[in-house]
């Protein structure tokens, strides 16, 4: 992203420095930890600032996977496998949307956000659990002592009204 | 080619996307995807709900309030991620990280049978890349744990559903249940095999087992 110049990368850091925090802190970080893994986490965005194309995706969507990817690697010291187009064994599809699909996936997040706090509670928590908490269905259904069943109808009434708010399909 | 029919479950491609599978499950999901279009813009979707999850973040006090370095400062370059890695034909690309031999070479494991070894296993047992000859029967084995095959090339049958599963294709064995594989048609059939348990011989045929499981 060409114009990420200082003045914008600060109005970035004070909206995203927070919300990163907040992230890994949910994520099983302490204090500290998190202050100084929300640094490095921003700090990566500003170096990679070129590599954002805001044409391709959102930022917010990019920041959380520089954090997500950092919590992996340097927390749990583990690897990410991620496909790579450039593999011989790809197999491509759609990877070149029409205009108003591209346009439709930049407004995605938006859209997504607003959708999400209109979910019932229950569905709102059961995708916390998956993104925040790393759980499976199955052990949030041990955790909670809500039946499988219902944790999975949930998740799958939330998936199908955000599916619905954003145009994907709607068949899991 | 066609693009896979048997897919990882929605909540596996939801980790994957958060992040909070175990690095097996990343790996079979990351190979599958390279395979298939349509979980690819599952996981694209279930990325954008992370930014949405990230945005709607409310609990934000006690945040730093400013940058501890210096943006004012020219940063270099990062060095790129792209490591060169040994490829071998067929193999999906996430699997290169994990080649046990350099360069990566098949090795026979029993009549009918080779491997790619992997440097890489879940509590003990060893994934493994798995190269069935044409006509091979895995034989009728019980499985203690959730076991995921993905196959990479070839034509593989379950013996007990009758599924075909062909390149991309992810077959997941649930903990407790039985069955035997068949490898069809005239080609030899490339599997990655990663399983979170043992598997339970049903018969004397458990020579076979223990090396396509490596248990």
């Amino acid at each position: 992203m060409a114009d990420m110049d200082r003045t914008s990368f600060e109005q970035i850091f004070g909206h995203f420095a927070p919300r990163v925090r907040a992230y890994l802190l949910r994520q099983g970080l302490n204090a500290s930890l998190a202050d100084e893994v929300s640094q490095e986490v921003m700090l990566t965005v500003w170096n990679q600032s070129e590599r954002f194309d805001p044409e391709k995706g959102s930022l917010g969507t990019w920041v959380f996977t520089i954090a997500r990817n950092r919590l992996i690697d340097s927390i749990r010291r583990q690897r990410r496998p991620e496909p790579s187009p450039d593999d011989p064994c790809w197999v491509a599809g759609r990877e070149d949307p029409s205009p108003e699909l591209q346009a439709a996936r930049r407004g995605r997040v938006a859209t997504l956000r607003t959708a999400l706090m209109r979910l019932p509670e229950e569905q709102q928590r059961v995708l916390e659990a998956l993104y925040f908490e790393g759980l499976t269905m199955s052990e949030l259904s041990d955790k909670t002592g809500v039946p499988l069943g219902t944790v999975k109808t949930r998740a799958r009434l939330a998936l199908r009204t955000l599916r619905g708010h954003v145009g994907g399909n709607e068949d899991e | 080619m066609n693009a896979p029919t048997h897919h990882p479950e929605p909540d596996e491609l939801i980790a994957y996307a958060a992040g909070t599978s175990p690095e097996w499950v990343s790996l079979v999901v990351a190979c599958h995807l390279t395979y298939c279009p349509e979980c690819r813009d599952n996981v694209s979707l279930f990325e954008d709900l992370g930014g949405a999850l990230l945005d709607s973040m409310d609990d934000t006090a006690g945040a730093p309030p400013r940058p501890n370095f210096d943006v004012a400062r020219v940063l270099a370059a990062p060095a790129s991620e792209t490591q060169p890695v040994a490829a071998v034909a067929g193999i999906p690309r996430p699997l290169s990280a994990y080649f046990q031999d350099s360069p990566p070479r098949w090795r026979f494991l029993i009549p009918g049978l080779r491997h790619l070894p992997l440097n890489f296993s879940v509590g003990g047992i060893p994934a493994r890349i798995i190269r069935f000859k044409p006509g091979f029967t895995i034989p009728e084995h019980r499985h203690e744990a959730l076991e995921m095959l993905l196959v990479l090339d070839g034509e593989l049958e379950d013996g007990v559903t009758h599924e075909l599963f062909r390149s991309g294709d992810l077959s997941r064995r649930e903990p407790g249940t039985t069955h035997s594989q068949h490898i069809l048609g005239p080609e030899p059939c490339t599997c990655l095999v990663v399983s979170a348990g043992p598997v339970t011989p049903s018969s004397w045929l458990g020579r076979i087992l223990k090396a396509v499981t490596g248990v």
